[in-house]
Parts: structure tokens; C-alpha cells; sequence
């Protein structure tokens, strides 16, 4: 019965947390806004050559990586902090898209899929730890990211998509992933923060989350 | 049958999903310290205690500042261990005014052979900290010390992103250098504390930790912007972050103090950012994993900060601001149960146009020692031992 108990105490909130090593933090928070600074540079540029946009994206990412007050995450560290590991893998994708372009159906295709019910959730979310942050709650939602049990329910749920349609979310595309691997690798290094909530959305990704929500009802209102 | 074929099968898709889940669980775990015992407070006296009724000023004076600062404010004190050159390290910020871009944290240490404090020094400035953390700190303020099992300071500052004290994080400093003595000590970040979603920003610290019997502490916190609410952040004897509790959801309490009644039984008493406001409390029956609203002290409180400390059980002193609208009076009070208080000792009593204020106890050396800022240009002391003997 104790190694039941010990096992819940080792799961649920009563955990102790494990927080990121220093390098790995300095190391998370440069190339986290190596890869947005790069997204949006390609992005805000998009009439450009694709030679000139390839340049200027890895341009923004070297500049980011170099220590210190003249690099941007200095100054983007004071002010937000790191972004979180779904940002940054979204804006792998994203730069992949931007900067390596498929054909136009493909892209459609996996906008179309990857909107829908799961954006709503995350926007749920934000809404949810934002009201949690000014104590609008009379649960602490936030607190609940430090705890084993949060990262065992949300990977098995970011799971169940590919798990119940398989082949229809494959063909979607990678974004499917995007919550899978952000819990894989906050489980692996605890970036940005050691809190879960931190790795899974920041505000950022939520605000822009809101656009793609507001896009998705649009694309489904019109057919 | 090819990998891409199993996948293919729903039941081939369950089992690669639940070997996933097992690879994060266990990386997770891999990494996770255990998880802490229950809480139990220690008592800086000890359990026999002292009478704090009998507690009389013994000296008094100002802590010298550092040369050129012409503001000082929100000094904090940390008794240092029994054989320490110094009885206490005093920690403040100082520079050309509160928010300047020049203030730093300046520390200065009560010498027990002299009986005097030592030259101020700076001892963490913004720019070296930005540098050692690859991102910039606007300004610095509030330190709050402690000292680990091992002997070494923590220091906890605010320090602000962009945005005023209500944009602050908690930066939290590990000493690096082998001795603390005055001159030798250097401070390192260790991290910024995770404790919001938005931006972790918002979160400040006040008061000293209430030290546990394990090692390690409970630190109390505030969330500032637009509701005001205190938070309890729990520590083991190393220093490791253990997680956070919030004391209250009403929406004005703010700088939590606390006060232990018995190893598991605590009161934290509050600033109350109401107009006509009284010291708040709140109460946790259960180590700090649940905590509960009191009514209102009959102490009054003008907005200002508040510090106290149980020495022994059942003897509590209290400082704090007793005028109602401005901080020109600061009182030591003393209480048997953290809600009733008597006044124990005036600290500072001005006219209307002075300013007493952000108090911090310490007990060292058998006595109960008082700091608070002078006008927002210098940090007074006091110290208080049984029967007016140090």
C-alpha cells in the first residue's frame, strides 16, 4: 500500500518538480527565438526571391545565436522569456512550408486538418491559464504543470488523433505532431521552464492561435 | 511485416502510442528529485524560547551605505551561522532612487568582534546578471536571503522585464564563492522562478522565508498586476524549487509574512491594498498544502509592507506601519496567537511628512534585530535582547 502511495505522491501534484540545467536554458531561449525570428523574417517577406528569403531567415537565426546585449533574444528574453517548444517546432514547420514550398494542395489540405477542434482546445487553454494567472480560478491550473501526471495524460490525449484515424491524420501532415513531440522533448530537457504549460503554449502561440481558430471557422462556414 | 504496415493496424498505432507515453513518463521521472516530506516549521529560538514581553532596546543606529547611493530601500536580514565573523548579513537596494537604472543590491554584515557594520558593498548589479542569464534585467529590487543547509546565501530579487514592479520575475542567486564573508561573497543566478503562464512576469518577494525542520524553507510571494494575491513557494534544504500553493484569491493582499504557530499550524499576515485597510490573514492547518482567509486584523494598515516572525511557539513579534493613511509610525508588537497584538515597543515615530517603512526581523545572537528604511535614503537598525541585554 506505502509503494502506492509513494508511486501517487511521485505522480501527482505532491511531485517534486525537475527544472532545466542552466545551458540547457540559455541554450532553449536563443535557438527558441533563433527559429520565430527566422519564421517571421521569411514570413514578412514572402514577395521576395526565395534565394534572398533563405538568406535573410538564416541571417535573423545567426544573429539571434550570438551572446549577449546585441543579440535579439536579449532584449526578447527581458521582456517574454522563451517561447514555448510547440512555437518552436511550429515555426520549423512553418519555415520548412515558407522557405521549401510543396504544392498549393498539400498545403490546403493540412491547414484544413490540423484546424478544427484541436486549435479550439488550445485557445481553451490559454484562456484557461490566463484566468489561472490573475487567480480567476478556484483551481491552479498552472501548478498542475509541474506534476508527472499532467505530462502522462496530455501525451496520451496529443496521441489519440493518430491513434483512433491513423491514416487520415498522417496524410494531414507533421503538424498533427507538434503536441506529441513539445511534451517528448519537455520530458527530455524540461524547456523552457520545467513547467509543462510552458513548453506546451506561451502567449505568444496563443495569440496567434486566435487567428488561425478565427480562420478555420471561416474555411468551414464557407463550405 | 514492415514498421509502416504495423502502423497501419489501429492496434499497431495503440501500442507505438503507449510506448511513447512510457518513453516521456520515464525521461520525466528519470530527471524528477524525490517528492518532499510534510512541511514542519522550526522556531529561530528554539522550542524553550523567550518571552518576547521582555524583549527591550539594546542599540541602535544606521547601516552604512554605499558611497554615491543617495536612496536605500526594502532591506532584509539573514542571520549567519553560529563561529560566522558576522552576526547578520543585511541585504537592500540602493542607487539614485527606487527604479533608478542604477540601482544594485547592496549587502552589508554586523562584525561580532566589532560589534559594528561593516562598508557597504554592491553585491549583485543588473548588467552582470543579464550577461550570466543571456537576457536583460530592467531593474532590480527586493532581496530576500537565506542560507541553505550547506551554509550557502540565497538571495531572491525582483527583477523587472519590461513594464514597472508589476512586470517583475523572482531571479533567484546561489552563492558561488567559497566564503561569505562580506568581501568574498559573490552571487550567481541560479534561474528566474517559473510560477506564471503570462510571461512569468508578476511575481515579487517581500519577507524571509519561514524556516523547516528538513532543511529547507517556505517563501513568501506575492502576484502584483492588477489582482494582488500571495503565493507560497516551497524549497529543500539545497535550495530546489518544490512547487507552489496559492494562501488566497481575495484580490488586494499583498507581501505575506509568516508566522508559525506550530511546526504545522501557520498565519500569514498581509499588507491590504484597500484605502482604510487593516493587516490581512490568512491560515493553513496543514503545512502549507491549504490555506484559508482570516477576518481582518484590528491592526490598521496604509498600504505599507509588514514583517514578523514567530521566535518560539506562542511568541510572535509583528512590525508594521499603525497609522492609517501614512507611514510615519512604525511599531514593534508582540502576540501570543498572530491574530491579538499589543504594542511591544514604538520603532519610529514621525510627523506626517516622514516616511518608516518596509520593516524586516531577524534573530541573532539571542536578540531580535530590526531594519527598516529611514525616509528612502538610509536603512536604520535596532536591536532588541531579554531584559535590555545583548
Amino acid at each position: 500500500m506505502s509503494g502506492y502511495l509513494s508511486l501517487w505522491s511521485q505522480l501527482g501534484t505532491d511531485a517534486a518538480p525537475a527544472l532545466p540545467v542552466g545551458w540547457v536554458m540559455r541554450l532553449g531561449l536563443s535557438l527558441g527565438w533563433a527559429l520565430v525570428l527566422a519564421l517571421l523574417g521569411a514570413a514578412l517577406t514572402y514577395r521576395l526571391p526565395l534565394a534572398l528569403r533563405r538568406a535573410l531567415a538564416l541571417a535573423l537565426a545567426l544573429w539571434t545565436l550570438v551572446p549577449g546585449q546585441k543579440s535579439p533574444d536579449y532584449w526578447l528574453g527581458l521582456a517574454f522569456h522563451a517561447p514555448s517548444l510547440s512555437a518552436m517546432l511550429v515555426s520549423l514547420w512553418l519555415l520548412r512550408r515558407l522557405l521549401f514550398p510543396v504544392p498549393i494542395v498539400s498545403w490546403r489540405r493540412s491547414v484544413a486538418v490540423a484546424n478544427g477542434w484541436w486549435l479550439m482546445a488550445a485557445v481553451g487553454l490559454g484562456y484557461a491559464l490566463l484566468l489561472d494567472a490573475f487567480a480567476l480560478l478556484p483551481v491552479q491550473i498552472y501548478s498542475w504543470g509541474f506534476s508527472p501526471a499532467l505530462l502522462l495524460g496530455l501525451m496520451a490525449l496529443s496521441l489519440l488523433p493518430w491513434v483512433l484515424r491513423g491514416k487520415t491524420t498522417v496524410a494531414a501532415g507533421p503538424e498533427i505532431w507538434v503536441a506529441p513531440l513539445a511534451l517528448l522533448m519537455f520530458a527530455a530537457t524540461r524547456l523552457p521552464s520545467g513547467n509543462l504549460w510552458d513548453a506546451l503554449l506561451d502567449p505568444w502561440l496563443w495569440s496567434a492561435l486566435h487567428i488561425a481558430s478565427l480562420r478555420a471557422l471561416y474555411q468551414r462556414w464557407r463550405r | 511485416m514492415s514498421l509502416t504496415s504495423f502502423l497501419r493496424a489501429p492496434l499497431g498505432r495503440g501500442l507505438a502510442a503507449l510506448l511513447l507515453v512510457a518513453l516521456a513518463l520515464l525521461l520525466d521521472l528519470w530527471q524528477r528529485p524525490p517528492a518532499p516530506a510534510v512541511a514542519q516549521a522550526l522556531f529561530p529560538a528554539g522550542a524553550q524560547g523567550v518571552d518576547a514581553s521582555l524583549l527591550k532596546p539594546v542599540a541602535a543606529g544606521k547601516i552604512p551605505m554605499p558611497e554615491g547611493a543617495l536612496a536605500a530601500h526594502a532591506s532584509n536580514l539573514l542571520a549567519m551561522p553560529v563561529g560566522h565573523a558576522a552576526a547578520l548579513t543585511a541585504f537592500w537596494f540602493a542607487g539614485d532612487r527606487e527604479s533608478a537604472p542604477n540601482v544594485q543590491i547592496a549587502a552589508s554584515q554586523f562584525d561580532r568582534a566589532t560589534q559594528r557594520w561593516l562598508p557597504a558593498r554592491y553585491v549583485v548589479d543588473r548588467h552582470t546578471m543579464g550577461a550570466q542569464l543571456d537576457f536583460g534585467l530592467r531593474r532590480l529590487g527586493n532581496p530576500v536571503a537565506w542560507l541553505d543547509a550547506s551554509g550557502r546565501v540565497h538571495l531572491f530579487v525582483v527583477a523587472t522585464g519590461w513594464g514597472g514592479w508589476a512586470a517583475g520575475r523572482i531571479l533567484h542567486l546561489v552563492q558561488s564563492s567559497a566564503d561569505n564573508t562580506l568581501d568574498k561573497l559573490v552571487l550567481v543566478p541560479d534561474r528566474v522562478l517559473p510560477l506564471s503562464w503570462l510571461w512569468n512576469i508578476s511575481f515579487l518577494v517581500r519577507n524571509v522565508p519561514l524556516p523547516l525542520a528538513d532543511g529547507g524553507m517556505i517563501l513568501p510571494v506575492h502576484f502584483e498586476i492588477g489582482k494582488k494575491y500571495p503565493v507560497a513557494l516551497r524549497f529543500d534544504r539545497q535550495g530546489e524549487f518544490l512547487g507552489m500553493v496559492r494562501m488566497s484569491r481575495r484580490p488586494y493582499l499583498l507581501q505575506p509574512t509568516l508566522l508559525a504557530q506550530t511546526p504545522s499550524q501557520w498565519t500569514a499576515l498581509m499588507r491590504d491594498h484597500r484605502p482604510d485597510g487593516h493587516i490581512t490573514a490568512v491560515q493553513t492547518l496543514d503545512s502549507g498544502r491549504h490555506w484559508s482567509d482570516l477576518p481582518d486584523l484590528a491592526l490598521v494598515n496604509p498600504d505599507a509592507a509588514v514583517s514578523g516572525m514567530a521566535l518560539s511557539p506562542g511568541q510572535m513579534v509583528l512590525t508594521h506601519n499603525s497609522s492609517p493613511h501614512a507611514r510615519n509610525l512604525l511599531d514593534l508588537s508582540r502576540s501570543t496567537d498572530a491574530v491579538h497584538w499589543t504594542l511591544l515597543q514604538p520603532l519610529a515615530h514621525g510627523g506626517t511628512d516622514d516616511e518608516y517603512s518596509y520593516p524586516a526581523v531577524a534573530w541573532a545572537d539571542g536578540s531580535l534585530w530590526v531594519s527598516y528604511t529611514d525616509h528612502r535614503r538610509s536603512i536604520a537598525w535596532q536591536r532588541f535582547g531579554a531584559g535590555g541585554k545583548p
